[in-house]
């Protein structure tokens, strides 16, 4: 599957991307919400979305409204990548489209439980 | 006849605590590594103790900044533990410092139930004689912290909006 990163912290990127790719993903990095959606229209295939929260620029929950506004895009599953400060928008965050969500700090099998959850995907065996 | 509010003679407990348990939850919970928590001291000397730091401001019902600072070769060390790469990539260790301070501070907010807070994007500083002035108005409260990857110093300055500065005393 063909994922996106969206998180301005290289750090946070690094540790998603080696996670996703050690599961057989591809995956994409942008490191704000803006270009993001920049990404996002131009690989317009993408199964599915990591989005941080805080970010300049374009935070995660407004480029979440946004994707969500776009039908092209009614496909693609986004989990909300949060630290415990913003556990309480998740809701907000879920009621307004998103998939699922996953706080930071993560271990790599922590993230692929809610990829597979979300993406209704069977983990690869070891 | 209202009284003037008197001035705060202490920090607070309820604005430390929680930074301090989100200090053990990532360092002894994720990284597994447990932390010894040396005995809070008022700063009154604004130069950075290590040099790596990662400075948060917080504005809201209280006012204030978060600051870790690490020696460059702990920093090395916990940003290796955390990314589990050695060595870390190239300009790795500054982002992933800031990272580890947001999920820091993040974590400490949520914690600080009743008031309302707004955090900033981690900066990070290093170098060596550069200073991190407090937020005005309350006491910089450093918390030497140690680990099997070496020492490391939490420094908090916190006030209410508004409100009076924090008169100097430590040892809560």
């Amino acid at each position: 599957m063909k994922m996106l990163v969206i998180d301005d912290s290289m750090t946070a990127r690094l540790i998603v991307k080696r996670a996703l790719e050690s599961e057989g993903h591809t995956v994409l990095e942008a490191p704000d919400g803006a270009v993001g959606l920049t990404v996002l229209q131009v690989n317009p295939r993408i199964d599915a979305i990591i989005l941080d929260w805080n970010m300049p620029v374009m935070n995660g929950f407004d480029c979440l409204t946004e994707i969500r506004s776009n039908p092209a895009y009614n496909g693609i599953k986004i989990i909300m990548c949060t630290t415990e400060a913003e556990r309480g928008q998740v809701v907000r965050a879920i009621k307004s489209g998103a998939n699922g969500y996953v706080l930071k700090p993560f271990t790599p099998p922590i993230l692929m439980a809610a990829v597979n959850k979300v993406m209704g995907t069977v983990p690869q065996p070891a | 006849m209202s009284m003037p509010a008197a001035p705060q003679t202490s920090v607070r407990v309820e604005y430390m605590r929680p930074f301090i348990d989100s200090l053990k939850a990532l360092f002894e919970g994720h990284l597994r590594q447990p932390l010894t928590i040396g005995k809070p001291f008022a700063r009154r000397d604004a130069r950075a103790p290590y040099d790596v730091s990662a400075v948060i401001a917080f504005t809201g019902t209280v006012v204030g900044r978060a600051v870790i600072s690490f020696p460059m070769e702990v920093a090395q060390r916990v940003v290796t533990a955390y990314l589990q790469i050695d060595p870390p990539p190239p300009g790795a260790l500054h982002d992933c410092v800031g990272e580890l301070a947001n999920i820091i501070v993040g974590r400490a907010k949520s914690s600080l139930a009743n008031q309302s807070i707004m955090i900033s994007p981690p900066t990070v500083i290093a170098g060596r004689d550069y200073q991190i002035a407090p937020q005005r108005g309350a006491i910089c409260v450093s918390i030497p912290i140690t680990c099997e990857l070496g020492p490391m110093q939490f420094d908090i300055s916190i006030a209410p909006a508004g409100g009076p500065g924090f008169q100097e005393r430590c040892g809560t």
